[in-house]
């Protein structure tokens, strides 16, 4: 996935400070992206680069925790 | 019983996570060899060939994305069945028995239904023999996954023409549901070792199935941004191939639009409207896939 429509975005060479579940990402291809709320997973999503072309599965929801879930996996 | 996939290039065998049900089918093709010579009347089957599928279903779609670039790629992956003998069946190695082969994944579905945990079934199709697992050395990934996706969170978006992003979710859907299968044929030759059938794949289909309440007229379908049952037929008079999108939605009646899951072009195949006696009118729509999906946006 290719995001064109957000301005905000940095490329991963102007990120200097990256998150942690970023540079899971990109180092190892996959990550699991976890949030209190579906609002805060979106809001981690956007942090995604704009040059980093990944694929999400569907938005889980764990009934232990209450934390939303995400795998994002890098398409080569 | 369970069912672990390695993709081949990871050599890491990932047990298949929140899986509800497995079915291991193996097929034999025989011929009857009676003959003149043969006193009675009894048959004397003979094996010409062998077969293998693997159907696993699963709670977890949270790989929707990897598994439908498997299927694009027309990937091999070895698969392997075991009885754990402990209850641990996600990291357990300690299995009494278990059998390994290479299989193309020819058929996924993919179930996002209102109110309904979402689900995955994936069939794969064995390509030559099957034979012990040598355990030896392997790693064994537990299952990661442990949400569950309600199937109202993952919606269908559509445009009204093959060019724009998909903007609009189909108003009041109740059900979604995205089938990808890989034609293959049988390819072996004199060549071939063995009386195992092998396979190459030939073709690459999907359709997408959605139902959804006749709500035409109603304020949420045109304020919000929603199309509707008219719209579908505007698309099905047309002729002419749409952009969809599947993606994860939040926000007001579930329609911010978030990650796309998978996206392309498809044209209504079919649309079917029902109305019965004192019950809401629903209609089921079925798109069938114009070109090659995209995974992601």
């Amino acid at each position: 996935m290719y995001i064109k429509n957000s301005m905000s975005k940095k490329t991963t060479d102007e990120q200097t400070q990256q998150p942690q579940y970023i540079e899971e990402l990109l180092k190892n291809g996959t990550t699991v992206l976890s949030a209190k709320t579906r609002d805060e997973l979106t809001e981690k999503v956007n942090q995604i680069p704009v040059d980093c072309k990944y694929s999400a599965g569907a938005v889980g929801k764990n009934y232990d925790t209450g934390a939303f879930t995400l795998r994002v996996d890098i398409i080569n | 019983m369970r069912i672990l996939i390695n993709d081949v290039t990871n050599h890491v065998y990932d047990v298949v996570a929140m899986s509800t049900n497995c079915t291991i089918t193996m097929n034999t093709n025989t011929e009857n060899a009676n003959h003149k010579d043969i006193v009675g009347l009894a048959a004397l089957p003979t094996v010409n060939s062998k077969g293998w599928q693997i159907q696993v279903d699963s709670l977890d779609v949270s790989n929707v994305g990897a598994m439908l670039t498997a299927i694009k790629n027309m990937t091999q992956f070895q698969l392997v069945w075991d009885e754990t003998s402990t209850t641990d069946n996600k990291t357990s190695t300690d299995a009494t028995f278990s059998r390994t082969g290479f299989a193309y994944l020819t058929d996924g579905t993919f179930q996002f239904d209102d109110r309904t945990n979402s689900t995955k079934q994936l069939q794969f199709t064995g390509n030559g023999a099957i034979d012990a697992w040598d355990k030896t050395g392997q790693s064994l990934a537990p299952a990661s996954s442990t949400s569950f996706t309600k199937g109202q969170f993952v919606r269908l978006f559509l445009s009204s023409d093959n060019t724009a992003t998909p903007a609009a979710v189909i108003a009041a859907a109740r059900t979604l549901s995205l089938h990808v299968s890989l034609s293959l044929e049988q390819n072996s030759t004199k060549d071939t070792d063995g009386d195992w059938q092998t396979h190459e794949p030939t073709e690459l289909n999907y359709d997408i199935s959605t139902s959804a309440l006749v709500r035409s007229g109603d304020t949420i379908t045109s304020a919000v941004g929603a199309k509707g049952l008219s719209d579908l037929e505007t698309i099905y008079e047309s002729s002419s191939p749409v952009k969809w999108q599947i993606a994860n939605v939040s926000g007001d009646n579930q329609r911010t639009k978030g990650a796309v899951i998978v996206s392309g072009s498809c044209i209504v195949s079919q649309l079917q409207i029902n109305s019965q006696v004192k019950q809401s009118a629903t209609y089921q729509a079925t798109l069938t896939g114009y070109g090659a999906y995209t995974v992601g946006s």
